[in-house]
């Protein structure tokens, strides 16, 4: 993973930029596991397409890697937590007893996509992979181990 | 019970509740207008017009962003939302014009099945 010390040397990288890990602007602890989460779901998949952690209020990107050729993170990354906020307001208008957005899987033809919430819902994680290479219930399995090993 | 049986909504609608009476929620919803064609609700608690409109910006949602992601050709199937203690399921018609939106308790009903049910109920919309 490439710390934020060493890239601030090196010229801004195109949005298709092979392999690249965007980090936090903060090394803080409270950022230090949407990285962790990215480095987990990494190893466990070494084929995936794109994975990110996104913050839900700003919809920016807190920590991402995409595989190359793949579309960058930062371009869906505002559409997603959009999608997230959105479904948080719709519990928030909802009476009874309250409900929190665990995840979000949107399988298609050929990819999954997948959103999951870190428990406090302040960021989740976005997953994409092909679907001839992982089930919809494997990716979900991998994402919600990866988050809990990270304590999120 | 907000269904006329003589629409293939209403219809669709019966028939979800044939194969799953457990179920919290479920509406028929115009994916344009977010407003549902059909619904019923066996909770109180949850009207599910109101959550078909909300439902309808996290579906418009989606398409943006496949759109940024230059996925054109791919098309959604469906979208399953997992809550502390619910799953909520919307089920996308083939032309996309319409979607089925199902709510229920997630210790009752199987990820799986819910989607299988809608799956099977979802070709009379059409």
């Amino acid at each position: 993973m490439t710390g934020a010390s060493s890239d601030s040397s090196l010229p801004p990288k195109r949005p298709h930029a092979a392999h690249r890990l965007v980090p936090l602007p903060l090394a803080s602890a409270a950022t230090s596991q949407p990285e962790k989460v990215i480095q987990l779901i990494k190893a466990e998949l070494p084929g995936l397409r794109v994975v990110a952690a996104i913050d839900v209020a700003s919809g920016k990107c807190l920590a991402s890697y995409c595989r190359p050729r793949a579309p960058a993170a930062e371009w869906v990354a505002e559409h997603h937590a959009t999608t997230v906020r959105q479904q948080q307001l719709a519990l928030q208008a909802w009476p009874g007893r309250p409900e929190q957005l665990t995840d979000m899987l949107i399988p298609m033809r050929r990819h999954l996509h997948l959103l999951r919430v870190a428990r406090k819902g302040e960021w989740f994680v976005y997953l994409a992979v092909k679907a001839d290479e992982l089930s919809l219930a494997l990716a979900r399995e991998v994402l919600r181990m990866a988050m809990k090993r990270a304590g999120c | 019970m907000a269904y006329s049986n003589n629409s293939p909504a209403g219809r669709t609608v019966e028939g979800i509740i044939g194969d799953l009476p457990g179920l919290v929620a479920v509406a028929v919803v115009d994916a344009n207008s977010g407003m549902s064609l059909a619904s019923h609700s066996n909770s109180p608690a949850l009207n599910p017009d109101t959550a078909a409109a909300y439902n309808t910006e996290v579906v418009k949602q989606k398409q943006k962003a496949m759109s940024a992601l230059k996925l054109g050709s791919e098309k959604i199937e469906d979208i399953l939302i997992s809550l502390t203690n619910q799953t909520h399921l919307i089920k996308l018609a083939d032309n996309g014009s319409k979607f089925i939106y199902l709510v229920v308790n997630s210790r009752d009903t199987n990820l799986a099945i819910a989607r299988e049910v809608l799956r099977s109920h979802v070709y009379n919309l059409n």
